[in-house]
């Protein structure tokens, strides 16, 4: 997601009021798709954002040959709100998509993530599993509905750091009026462990009433997913290779 | 002010602007004119005009704020209207409502529900083909949308309050593509254009559809009312051109235009050629993609109209049935046998279904190839209605085509 600053931005002070309205109302009036649970959800048939219950469930249980995924901090989230969810992300490691999976089975909810092209097939597939395209609007407009949505900060070399957040998505959170929570993800290339630690709800550091709300938040947010790797530790092999920094495994 | 003295005296109603309308048992709308309730010397509002007035008290405006001042003298009351300290219950009574397109099957049932509005007084339509079903308080004119100067003498004759803009050709609907588009630009021109002419106007709601947001490569896949207007379809481009000709109407003339953007509408009885072709033996759909769409029922469509008409709407709104469904899911649904096409398979398909008489247009192949989708979370604020029925109900409607049902005759008379 590379828009540009002016198309991101959301003016708080110069339509907090619709906007706001608009998404209360929305959150209000999807509750009980919000609160849906996945025992509730039939085989057969799509929801709103074209998910589909029991190919996600097909898909999880294969991921499950992938991915062991440990979740923490669940407890968290808000039981029926909607809220957007910032993991660190690594290059072909797919942490929204597997954070995705295990969170939802965790809090027992339609999880989505962000990132899906829209181009088929592909793009077709991971709608299915809960793919939403990678813009503010829609990320919004999923949250004012009261979905939980996990989004990927950019690919950092280093291991403990977490690359940009992308501002205009977090934007669409607070112009939806849901907090953003932060997550560590930690996984392997070649096992099949994982982890995934999400963190109390990041606050921006001051009150804002322009566009600096959602980049000082953005910001924020990438400091808070260092924390929680730098708790989390690196992942032990029992190895040497443990000592080598840049040996692909454990961290972001 | 007499009225408004004399209103007092009645129980705890006093008039504002109306001349000779008084509530409960004063005789209603002599003038046809709108008339603006303040409530005053009554502690529960709500419980006071719920018993007087059931009608009207059903007929409260979504954005209905009950409020109640206390009891002023008959001095203070003029004041304190006119200074606009409490508005308490806006009531349309008698409005002059235009309806276009009333011939079709979503313009009979809008004309139908607005027969059953208390605030609806005179009641007209015009379309080409005569109603589908029996209106009562109705008056039909069957005129042709190239017949400008008939249809510019009955509009403006009739001076409506408020206009009802659904007469639009949906492609290969009921006519052809070039046919229908020719035929929604000749309506909306001269009917928006002739109601602009009318003194009394005062609101318009005009029926759009969600394919003005296009499904362009990148497009939102549920935009809300706020998402930028890019049609990718011959029928997106004709509905954002009604919106546009309703705006500048609007803008010139100095009424709120409400915008009704709808998903797909189907029913047993609807022309559409998205039902048509999920009706067929065999359905085709993109084995790429496959992607969901959402449509509405057409009686949740006229609500969803007529609601827009009461309130006043001023701005678009989505209208769509909760829910999503695919080409696929629904041929399942429907014991239809699934066809999977893939790139030029398609040109085939498109061929073959014009000839089993459920032509193609862009507009549905858009559907089955992108899915259409939008957010109808501000359906329930805007119009104070939600859909009866979900995109699967309706999908599901569409294929238990109702039967014929035979009645046997009163008298007997062989």
């Amino acid at each position: 997601m590379t828009s540009a600053l002016g198309g991101a931005v959301n003016f708080p002070g110069r339509d907090t009021a619709s906007r706001a309205g608009a998404a209360v109302s929305r959150a209000a009036g999807d509750l009980t798709a919000s609160a849906t649970r996945l025992a509730d959800e039939s085989a057969g048939i799509i929801d709103d954002w074209g998910r589909d219950p029991g190919f996600v469930r097909t898909v999880t249980r294969a991921s499950r040959l992938r991915w062991d995924v440990t979740v923490g901090g669940d407890q968290l989230l808000p039981p029926r709100k909607g809220a957007l969810i910032v993991v660190n992300a690594r290059r072909l490691a797919l942490a929204p998509v597997f954070a995705a999976f295990a969170l939802s089975e965790i809090v027992d909810r339609p999880v989505r993530f962000v990132g899906r092209p829209d181009t088929a097939p592909v793009g077709a597939f991971m709608r299915r599993i809960g793919g939403l395209l990678d813009h503010p609007d829609e990320v919004a407009g999923a949250l004012a509905a009261g979905q939980l949505v996990i989004m990927g900060a950019e690919h950092n070399e280093r291991l403990r750091k977490v690359g940009r957040v992308d501002h205009a998505l977090i934007g669409g959170a607070l112009a939806a009026g849901v907090q953003v929570y932060p997550a560590a993800t930690s996984s392997s290339p070649i096992g099949r462990d994982a982890r995934l630690e999400i963190g109390a709800a990041s606050r921006s550091p001051r009150r804002r009433r322009g566009p600096l709300s959602e980049l000082e938040l953005a910001d924020q947010v990438a400091r808070d997913i260092e924390r929680l790797l730098a708790e989390m530790g690196d992942i032990r092999t029992g190895t040497p290779l443990d000592w080598l920094p840049l040996s692909g495994l454990g961290g972001a | 002010m007499c009225h408004a003295i004399g209103c007092l005296q009645h129980p705890g109603v006093a008039l504002v602007r109306g001349q000779d309308l008084l509530f409960d048992q004063h005789p209603v709308d002599a003038r046809n004119e709108r008339v603006t309730w303040l409530l005053v010397a009554v502690t529960d509002v709500d419980a006071f005009v719920s018993a007087r007035s059931p009608s009207a008290w059903a007929a409260r405006p979504a954005n209905f704020h009950a409020a109640a001042i206390p009891a002023p003298n008959t001095v203070g009351v003029e004041a304190i209207m006119w200074r606009r300290v409490v508005l308490a219950f806006m009531v349309m009574g008698g409005k002059r409502v235009f309806v276009s397109g009333v011939g079709g099957e979503l313009g009979t049932t809008i004309a139908g529900l607005l027969e059953a509005e208390p605030w609806v007084g005179e009641l007209s339509g015009v379309d080409a083909d005569p109603p589908r079903h029996r209106l009562h308080r109705t008056v039909f004119h069957r005129i042709h949308p190239d017949e400008h100067d008939r249809i510019v003498e009955t509009v403006a004759k009739f001076n409506p309050h408020v206009l009802v803009h659904v007469g639009v050709w949906e492609p290969d609907a009921r006519a052809a593509p070039r046919a229908a588009a020719t035929l929604t630009d000749q309506a909306a021109t001269s009917i928006l254009g002739a109601a602009a002419e009318c003194s009394a106007l005062e609101h318009v709601v005009v029926r759009s559809g969600i394919e003005i947001y296009g499904r362009a490569r990148g497009a939102l896949t549920r935009p809300s009312e706020s998402a930028p207007i890019a049609p990718t379809s011959d029928w997106g481009r004709t509905v954002a051109a009604i919106e546009r000709t309703a705006a500048k109407v609007g803008e010139r003339v100095g009424v709120t235009v409400g915008a009704v953007r709808l998903a797909p509408v189907l029913g047993p009885h609807v022309p559409s050629p998205l039902g048509r072709l999920l009706r067929q033996p065999g359905v085709p759909f993109s084995v790429l993609a496959d992607p969901p769409f959402a449509v509405i029922e057409d009686r949740d469509a006229a609500r969803a109209i007529v609601a827009a008409a009461r309130v006043g709407l001023a701005q678009p709104v989505n209208v769509v049935a909760p829910g999503a469904i695919t080409a696929l899911q629904a041929a399942r649904r429907g014991r239809r046998v699934p066809i999977p096409l893939v790139g030029p398979d398609w040109r085939v398909a498109r061929a073959l279904s014009f000839l089993f008489g459920a032509p193609i247009p862009d507009h549905v192949s858009e559907v089955l190839h992108r899915g259409r989708l939008a957010d109808n979370g501000r359906m329930r604020d805007l119009l104070g209605i939600t859909p009866d029925h979900g995109t699967i109900d309706v999908i599901d409607r569409l294929y238990n085509w109702p039967s014929i049902v035979h009645r046997p005759a009163r008298v007997q008379v062989a």
